[in-house]
């Protein structure tokens, strides 16, 4: 840092002189991204010609042409229906977050201490790293429990024993109260089997449910998700042959409300599946709700209204896919939509999310593009999520 | 602020450095960043990598809202941010991608290939890590495809055979398709250079800013095949922090017994 503040000493001179070409080429930085960032675009003005091979300038920063952009039939009826329906904000539960911290911490400290750890607060998502290399280690396993004070009520091996080396461990909190992660930098040292998925998604879910972390009722599900297999393919030394190895598994649990997703609600834990110790937790954006407090943000529409917000849905969704594509986009169809909600600060909104296969000039075929929009306000509530999102800036010509 | 800012970015490019030519390890710790033209996310990518690593929030001249900041900022400085070719790749590396401890790659692919500027640039027929390079990053689809030929891509199978790990440490990237769904590519390059600064290793940072990236996708459509990670590395390396990356002496090559080049991987 203190070679950083002389190189802003001995820059000052040089800045001044360059200053107003800097800012001049700046502003054209801002213009040309603002293209792609702006929530504003309007589809089908403003395109420009992508550039040739032979420049440097970014080919996707333009404005498209939205002819581009088709529906199936099936996505356009189910936005009519969509439009024709009520829809409605369910609030969150107002004191359920300091619990859940406080739950979390104690479950954290089974691996570090936050008293001594290192801490770094994160200016992009707003939430605080705990850091220490912990010289001894007590496992977690998914039948582990703590009381509602974050204290241990039942653990299978409470006791920590030494470590042969120092083993980065790391905890971080969200500044709102409702995102958590812990991660051991630990990796097994035995082959192992895992556990079979049912039985892995059950075990998951009674770690956050009999630990007060999540709770469920007759609209707000906890469902299984998906137990993700992370490997490991090691080649032999002389030789021989190679070896395919099941290092951690990933259980994710899904969360629906009323039969939909609430799709950026996310708890998962990582386990070694030769020991079924738990190294990583993670518990972002499933907080309870108060379906006492739902407040209706539309009413059912007419048949002309419904097909009017149809079509006003249909250019949010077009406006997305050009923020993401750009230029680039050769052809996109819209294969599917699915109703779902999201989780803000204060609740569950609905918010359509939507498939996309896409053509995209320099790639080899089609691929999925998966877009979400917020039909009721700003779609960056979603994109963003809270995120902190800077402008890039533009790089050099290669000397 | 945000102008002041820009005038601390405005001073870190009047004083980059040219691209100098890297023949071995050095002891300066450096990152760049490589982006193709063919579309602005490939910019936002790199972008928010290079800009969280470097990202110093007790600079004066930085308007950041917190007073504390990660290591990296004070050890690691950022080299080159360029538009992509293939010459940085494959071919005059040594000045640009090996030149550096480590780099960040973002464009179209396919096994084992690039696309930068429009051209198609062949990964197979670079050497990597008898310049400075340890770690690259490749953001994009299918760079890492793991069919049955990708060790014979990677790892040279004799002392004249040219292959990427000659010296390289890990390679990081997608085996399957990269799909950016919600914002998921950026995403995923912030929460790396966040991992990176917290001490994660660099195999599991990087896998691990991959799941964090895909906080939406995978949880309202399941699409089967995209969006999986794998990390190609030197079995001995494979543990390796920020902080290991410019030791130097760690570098293994053909003819050595420990090059054994494993993979960390969603299948």
């Amino acid at each position: 840092m203190r070679k950083r503040r002389w190189l802003v000493v001995a820059g000052i001179a040089a800045l001044a002189a360059s200053g107003i070409i800097w800012f001049a080429r700046t502003r054209g930085v801002r213009a040309t991204n603002g293209a792609a960032t702006s929530t504003s675009t309007q589809v089908g003005a403003g395109a420009t010609s992508a550039p040739g091979a032979g420049s440097n300038r970014p080919m996707g920063a333009a404005s498209m042409d939205g002819g581009k952009v088709t529906l199936s039939p099936e996505v356009a009826q189910a936005l009519v229906e969509f439009a024709r329906k009520a829809w409605k904000n369910v609030p969150l539960v107002a004191d359920k977050n300091p619990r859940t911290r406080g739950i979390m911490r104690g479950i954290a400290s089974a691996a570090i201490d936050l008293e001594h750890a290192r801490s770094r607060m994160s200016s992009r998502f707003l939430r605080t790293s705990y850091t220490q290399d912990v010289k001894s280690d007590a496992p977690i396993y998914l039948g582990d429990r703590w009381g509602p004070d974050g204290r241990p009520t039942a653990r299978r091996d409470a006791a920590a024993k030494p470590l042969a080396e120092p083993m980065r461990t790391v905890y971080r909190e969200g500044a709102d109260g409702t995102t958590f992660g812990l991660a051991k930098m630990k990796e097994q040292t035995t082959a192992g089997a895992g556990l079979e998925a049912s039985a892995a998604s059950q075990q998951a879910k009674g770690f956050f449910v009999e630990n007060g972390l999540l709770a469920e009722s007759t609209a707000d599900r906890i469902e299984p998700g998906e137990v993700r297999e992370r490997r490991i393919s090691s080649e032999a030394p002389s030789g021989g042959a190679e070896k395919d190895v099941l290092a951690q598994q990933d259980i994710l649990l899904r969360r629906t409300y009323e039969d939909k997703l609430v799709v950026n609600s996310r708890a998962s834990v990582g386990v070694l599946p030769d020991s079924g110790e738990v190294v990583e937790i993670r518990l972002e954006r499933w907080t309870a709700v108060d379906a006492a407090g739902e407040t209706t943000t539309k009413a059912p529409s007419s048949e002309g209204e419904a097909r009017s917000t149809a079509t006003l849905l249909e250019e949010k969704l077009r406006r997305q896919i050009e923020l993401d594509l750009g230029t680039a986009l050769v052809s996109a169809q819209v294969e599917h939509v699915e109703e779902a909600w999201f989780q803000t600060d204060t609740g569950l909104i609905p918010v359509l999310v939507f498939v996309v296969r896409v053509v995209v000039a320099g790639e080899e075929g089609p691929r999925n593009l998966v877009v979400a929009i917020n039909p009721g306000g700003d779609d960056s509530l979603i994109w963003d999520q809270g995120r902190i999102v800077r402008e890039p800036a533009e790089p050099s010509e290669a000397p | 602020m945000i102008t002041m800012k820009r005038l601390g970015m405005s001073l870190g490019l009047l004083v980059s450095l040219a691209a100098v030519p890297a023949h071995a390890d050095d002891t300066d710790r450096q990152y760049g960043g490589y982006v193709s033209n063919e579309e602005t996310r490939f910019q936002g990518y790199v972008w928010d990598f290079l800009e969280e690593i470097g990202n110093d929030c007790t600079n004066w001249l930085n308007a950041c809202s917190d007073l504390q900041d990660s290591w990296i900022n004070d050890s690691y400085s950022q080299a080159q941010y360029f538009w992509g070719s293939c010459a940085q790749l494959v071919g005059s590396n040594n000045s640009y991608v090996d030149s550096v401890d480590l780099a960040y790659v973002a464009g179209h692919g396919s096994p084992s290939s690039m696309s930068m500027n429009g051209t198609s640039c062949n990964i197979a027929d670079a050497s990597y890590g008898d310049g400075d390079l340890e770690t690259i990053v490749f953001h994009s689809c299918k760079v890492l495809q793991m069919d049955s030929a990708w060790r014979s891509r990677w790892r040279s199978s004799s002392a004249t055979d040219v292959r990427p790990f000659n010296g390289l440490h890990q390679a990081l990237g997608f085996r399957t398709n990269h799909n950016n769904g919600v914002g998921a590519g950026a995403w995923t390059s912030d929460e790396f250079a966040e991992n990176l600064e917290d001490g994660y290793n660099v195999r599991v940072g990087w896998y691990d800013a991959v799941e964090a990236g895909y906080w939406l996708s995978p949880y309202s459509v399941f699409i089967e095949g995209d969006n999986k990670q794998a990390i190609f590395y030197v079995h001995k390396t494979g543990n390796e922090t920020m902080s290991n990356l410019s030791a130097g002496g760690n570098d293994v090559r053909f003819g050595s017994s420990e090059y054994i080049i494993d993979a960390y991987y969603r299948p």
